[in-house]
């Protein structure tokens, strides 16, 4: 079963991906006789992202979200299930060459502080991937660089400065330019403002809108912060402990969301309506260990809504006719 | 009207506040450079109310609570200097066994990260009596107890199971409420909670800001919650100060700041920010980068990045006016702020 998407021919294609990590015993563990335990970080994901298209993956800490957005960029093996690229199996690419994975698919990290080179000039950080990839001569690099800054919005200036004399937000538009470099189909952005002060958040919101329109790309954008991904996406996936539980149209998951999590996680969010609240929190309780997940429904402990059935039967995934997807017993 | 106090609500340093902040400015001295990451703050807290202050990293808003409390590292070459008045005693005048003594009890803080806040190696339950121990006299018996009764009251289901775990088997958001049930020990009069609630997921955070606003109900403390997100404070201050540039550029009523905002820079934040309840329209940055704190000029802080700014902004030194009778601002012009923002 693949989740379809009408926005055209799928770009990434998930099916049935599952991301096991084995923990590592002890010797008390061993001698005790203490079961081999695996950590389920994605269990059984099945999804697809259309060309051009962003999809915006939410849920909280523990969710499995940078899993599933690591997997995708082959930092991790999926235990189970395969991943396609346009069709093709995207263990099968080769790493590097024309049509490599690396031309393909670029990621985006949270942290503009670590996931740059702190002795490398901004120049020579993008010069590096775009004659490493063989995306231009060596003569024609500099060009390419002061391309690659114009679109990210950067003065040609810091084109000789080193990481450490930029702010925040001009260290995430490098490493925006260093992901567009090999001008890949699908980019993966990994909390791309969290660590960001707000008044710069919306400048690179707009950048990464403006770039979706003009480049033509397909985008996984992973973030906690639903309001963010309300801004940015086509379509939303809602994470649960390994866990798609909802899936649909941006505007519908945040106007009629199905799934009592997605109705809580909502709800959660503070609005900039100055009004004292009086209300109790919207859930209690932690989300549980991925080590430990509970039977039927996940989301049962949590659940404001939870019956007897939940307990003890995975819920199957419903389709509305809109093609808005949830995996409850009692959607909506 | 040098030095007089804005207050919030307006009556300046009546006996309803619980503390006045007059002129105060902390300086960090280099070599070379001064900091000041407070500049001439002026405020006061009415007693059993909640004050946001909002900012960005670097504008001052954590130094000023830890400036208030006394809490900047003694090594480095700070200096504080204006005048901190907390139930009529200036605490700058305190000696330091005074102000520990307060800090253990009456005056408390929160910080963002519990992880920090809290020994690895020490149970929880010894961590949050310690300072009854310290301060109250209490038996290693009656702290236990104390221990249980206080987790039980921020939330922690089977308190008495739970007393003697560590804080690596505890979720940050359990942590969190730990640190708060720390807090709530001293029986505070008056608690600073510095972004309390920034390294939680939503769930969580609205679990925490729901349980502050609980136990300030119940106890009736005086709240100052900082925070870099402007719907976390509507939600639960009753008055707001907005910081920039290690000063307080705005302040007021929570509805006033959010209905007709009389600052650039609270108008700008208000436009830049993502809205759960509204779609993909494209938003409204404000351009350019926060300041250097050891460059800034004599005039408005926020000049550089302003659409309003008339050439004396950078030039003229601005303080904080009233607009209203609650309403403070640091700005020049803020008709044009009040025109634009309607």
């Amino acid at each position: 079963m693949s989740l379809g998407s009408e926005l055209g021919a799928p770009l990434i294609e998930i099916a049935g991906v599952a991301v096991h990590f084995p923990v590592q015993r002890t010797w008390i563990d061993m001698v005790g006789g203490a079961p081999r335990r695996q950590l389920r970080a994605v269990d059984v994901v099945d999804l697809t992202i259309g060309e051009r298209e962003t999809l915006g993956l939410v849920g909280e800490s523990g969710s499995g979200k940078t899993t599933l957005a690591r997997t995708l960029v082959r930092i991790y093996e999926p235990t189970a299930g395969k991943i396609r690229l346009r069709g093709r199996a995207l263990a099968s690419y080769p790493r590097l060459g024309e049509d490599g994975l690396c031309r393909q698919i670029q990621m985006v990290f949270q942290d503009p502080y670590s996931s740059l080179n702190p002795r490398k000039t901004v120049a020579a950080a993008l010069t590096e991937v775009l004659l490493f990839h063989r995306i231009c001569a060596t003569a024609a690099a500099p060009a390419e660089v002061a391309r690659l800054l114009r679109e990210v919005g950067l003065p040609e200036s810091v084109a000789g400065r080193l990481p450490r004399s930029l702010s925040g937000g001009q260290r995430q538009r490098v490493g925006l330019a260093r992901a567009l470099a090999v001008r890949p189909a699908f980019i993966v952005l990994d909390e791309p403002v969290a660590a960001l002060d707000v008044s710069i958040q919306a400048q690179i919101l707009n950048l990464l809108k403006d770039l979706k329109d003009q480049a033509g790309l397909g985008m996984l954008l992973v973030a906690h912060e639903l309001s963010v991904v309300r801004h940015m996406s086509d379509r939303v996936a809602v994470m649960y402990l390994g866990r798609i539980v909802e899936l649909g149209a941006a505007e519908a998951i945040f106007e009629r969301p199905q799934h009592p999590y997605t109705q809580s996680l909502l709800r959660a969010v503070p609005q900039l309506i100055p009004r004292r609240r009086h209300r109790a929190a919207v859930l209690t309780g932690d989300i549980p260990s991925p080590l430990d997940i509970p039977s039927g429904c996940r989301f049962h402990p949590r659940c404001p809504k939870v019956q007897e059935v939940c307990r003890r039967i995975d819920p199957p995934v419903v389709s509305s006719a809109s093609g808005h997807l949830a995996a409850c017993h009692f959607p909506g | 009207m040098d030095n007089a106090p804005v207050s919030t609500p307006s009556r300046p340093g009546t006996t309803d506040d619980i503390l006045v902040l007059r002129g105060v400015t902390t300086e960090f001295r280099g070599r070379r450079t001064r900091i000041r990451a407070n500049d001439d703050i002026s405020l006061a807290i009415k007693r059993g109310t909640t004050l946001g202050i909002v900012g960005e990293s670097g504008s001052g808003k954590s130094v000023l609570c830890r400036s208030i409390l006394r809490l900047l590292p003694p090594l480095a070459d700070v200096h504080t200097t204006g005048v901190v008045e907390y139930e009529g005693r200036d605490l700058l005048m305190l000696n330091e066994a005074e102000m520990r003594r307060l800090r253990g009890t009456e005056l408390r803080m929160v910080f963002q990260n519990p992880m920090t806040s809290l020994n690895p190696v020490w149970p929880i339950g010894d961590q949050i009596t310690e300072g009854l121990r310290v301060h109250g006299g209490l038996s290693n018996v009656g702290a236990r107890e104390k221990a249980i009764e206080l987790l039980g009251r921020v939330g922690i289901p089977s308190p008495e199971r739970r007393v003697d775990e560590y804080p690596f088997q505890w979720s940050g958001g359990m942590l969190q409420r730990a640190v708060i049930a720390m807090a709530m020990a001293g029986a505070p009069k008056l608690l600073f909670a510095d972004e309390p609630t920034t390294a939680l997921d939503v769930t969580i955070q609205d679990q925490i800001l729901a349980l502050l606003l609980e136990l300030q109900e119940r106890t009736g403390m005086t709240l100052v919650l900082v925070s870099h997100d402007l719907a976390v404070v509507a939600e639960t201050c009753d008055h707001i100060a907005v910081m920039y540039g290690g000063r307080i550029v705005e302040t007021a009523p929570t509805k006033a700041i959010f209905d007709g905002p009389r600052h650039p820079y609270t108008l700008g934040l208000l436009r830049s920010i993502p809205q759960v309840s509204v779609g993909a329209k494209r938003l409204t940055p404000i351009p350019g980068q926060p300041p250097d704190l050891a460059q800034l000029g004599p005039g408005c802080p926020f000049a550089p990045r302003c659409a309003y700014a008339s050439p004396d902004c950078t030039t003229t030194p601005i303080r904080l006016r009233s607009a209203t009778t609650d309403h403070f601002t640091a700005c020049l012009h803020p008709e044009r702020i009040v025109q634009a923002a309607a």
